[in-house]
């Protein structure tokens, strides 16, 4: 039996990636956005980085990411640091290059999808994205559910949203044919 | 009710109701008395013998605990933001126990090490069934007449309300935020397997002050998205460190010992041969209604008289005789980028022979580093444990690789993999 085993620099990569990426966008970039960027990159955008999602307090959430980025910031791929107004920051550190350089061929080959996420959700809040990615995953469980049918869903499990503002955010996506 | 009261090793008395006898005493249940916790540990570590069973009741009594505890100190706060009044707290306490009595109900032969035979659920993204949805299918199915329709049910507890609490799609807020007590970094789950494993392991890394964690457990809400959390009291964070210090060692000298490690996979081979010739597939039977009766019908006894009996392969002879697979090569715990560049080369170079690879993705148990949440203003601001700790910031998360050969095997090829990677640092 011949064993084979390939480090997952691409998923290394893209975690280095996005926290170079997202410092063109004015909004804090925590732990908690970058496992909905990453959601919804490979959710929407086909980028093909092949974490398992459930939903956690946060909407979809994935361990195995979590330890990836763990283990990319312990390795000076990023920075992830705790501001005193509260929440995570993640940024580039010395190896971000280097991780890139790893990855190149993926990043290459997926750099416009990523772009053309960040277009559209980059400058949005942890709160915004939270919303945002659950009612992609919802829409994902079942696609045929009516807007209305997820609104509800989604306000039961987070009351912090409001139905309005739930609404909002699914005739948002559903025009723009996100979901 | 009637109370029962059972004796344990790690909490002194577990109280029963005789709601709860019921469902344990129900043969899925009992089965749980033939899955050992730490399958083939005992190679190691030879009094890990306990079981999915006892495990199953500490987890109930300190989800209880800590639901007390959480009631007691934050009462104000689930009453407002969460709408509890004292029926639906007493509800919800019922609903915890059962959940957590009942979240390892599911599990196949030797508990996680077999977990990579279950079928596949989702064929677009291969992922597979797991010991949740077992749990989830055999509570609905075979649990439901003694929950529903139990006698003293005044307050309709429902199977499908207790599942709601170990699925992965829960549907309300008050049930996502109790999942913190079966499913997060502060869960009874692992405050019950820590202590016992290391008390049956007979090692003292597992142990911490559970009773300071009970104490400090308070709730508070997310700065970035307003999302409820169950943290740490400020007061409390010492002994949250020497929660995560206890996980980090059990991990790195119990979960993740090399021989350990080993066996987990002479196992996995074992069983497959076993299903193969039993059941004509390399899977156990999906969680569906008319396959369950085949999937309880394997437990570790099954497992191992059969691999008495020769059954299981080579791998099974591998099992009976302790012959295990050697560990001929591994990374530091924490490989740096060369390291791994280099783990790479060396299994390309030597494919053919590698009998398997291990790495931390094939342990279930949690071998990151995971903040804890510590509160400073009760509801409010909160900040991550290693902000407080100078231990908890610098450790760093185990990635460990290792390479595994038979053992007639091992000598020769440590020879060679040393000379590799001589040639590959002189190349460089």
């Amino acid at each position: 039996m011949t064993i084979d085993y390939k480090v997952p620099w691409e998923r290394y990569g893209m975690i280095a990636y996005l926290a170079h990426a997202m410092q063109s966008y004015d909004v804090q970039f925590g732990k908690t956005s970058m496992q909905k960027i990453m959601y919804i990159l490979q959710e929407i955008y086909n980028v093909k980085t092949g974490y398992s999602y459930t939903l956690y307090n946060y909407g979809p959430y994935s361990a195995e990411l979590a330890n990836d980025l763990n283990y990319v910031a312990a390795l000076k791929g990023v920075e992830v640091s705790w501001i005193n107004t509260g929440g995570y920051s993640i940024t580039p550190d010395i190896a971000t290059k280097t991780f890139y350089e790893k990855s190149r061929c993926f990043i290459e080959n997926n750099k416009n999808k990523v772009q053309k996420a960040l277009d559209y959700f980059g400058g949005l809040s942890a709160k915004e994205l939270e919303l945002k990615a659950t009612i992609i995953y919802f829409f994902k469980q079942n696609s045929t559910q009516s807007a209305q049918c997820v609104a509800e869903q989604i306000h039961q499990l987070k009351p912090y949203f409001s139905k309005e503002a739930i609404q909002e955010a699914i005739d948002e996506l559903k025009n723009d044919k996100i979901v | 009710m009637k109370l029962y009261y059972i004796r344990d090793p790690i909490h002194g008395f577990i109280e029963l109701n005789e709601w709860e006898k019921t469902i344990i005493d129900r043969p899925e249940f009992q089965r749980l008395r033939r899955i050992k916790q730490l399958s083939l540990s005992d190679m190691v570590y030879p009094a890990t013998n306990h079981t999915r069973f006892e495990h199953s009741l500490g987890v109930m009594h300190v989800a209880t605990q800590m639901f007390d505890n959480i009631v007691q100190r934050d009462r104000e706060f689930l009453q407002g933001e969460l709408g509890y009044n004292e029926p639906a707290l007493e509800r919800q306490r019922i609903l915890i126990r059962f959940a957590s009595l009942l979240h390892d109900i599911g599990h196949p032969p030797f508990s996680h090490a077999a977990e990579e035979l279950m079928p596949i659920k989702d064929a677009s993204k291969g992922a597979r069934y797991n010991h949740e949805d077992y749990s989830i299918a055999i509570i609905s199915k075979r649990f439901k007449e003694y929950i529903d329709d139990y006698k003293h049910n005044y307050l309709k507890i429902t199977a499908d309300e207790v599942c709601e609490l170990l699925k992965d799609e829960p549907f309300s807020a008050s049930q996502l935020f109790w999942r913190n007590l079966i499913n997060s970094q502060l869960d009874a789950d692992r405050a019950d397997y820590l202590l016992r494993d290391s008390y049956h392991a007979g090692v003292n890394y597992g142990k911490y002050d559970l009773k300071r964690i009970l104490r400090t457990l308070t709730v508070s809400q997310d700065p970035e998205t307003e999302s409820f959390l169950i943290g740490i009291d400020k007061s409390g964070w010492h002994a949250a460190e020497g929660l995560i210090i206890a996980r980090y060692q059990m991990f790195s000298q119990v979960y993740f010992q090399h021989t350990r490690k080993a066996y987990d996979r002479h196992l996995l081979e074992a069983i497959k041969a076993l299903l193969k010739y039993y059941a004509q597939s390399d899977m156990f039977p999906p969680p569906t209604a008319e396959c369950l009766d085949k999937y309880l019908d394997w437990d570790d006894w099954k497992v191992g008289g059969l691999i008495k009996e020769g059954m299981a392969g080579s791998h099974g002879e591998i099992i009976l005789n302790r012959n295990h697979y050697r560990r001929v090569y591994e990374t530091s715990q924490v490989p740096d980028i060369d390291e791994l560049s280099e783990f790479e080369a060396i299994v390309a170079e030597f494919k053919d022979e590698i009998a398997f690879i291990d790495t931390p993705q094939h342990s279930w148990y949690k071998r990151g580093v995971e903040d804890i949440p510590i509160v400073e203003v009760k509801y409010g601001q909160w900040k991550p444990l290693s902000e407080y700790s100078n231990i908890v910031k610098h450790l760093l998360p185990c990635e460990q690789k290792r390479i595994y050969v038979p053992y007639e095997k091992r000598d020769n090829l440590q020879k060679r993999i040393k000379r590799f990677r001589e040639e590959l640092k002189n190349d460089n």
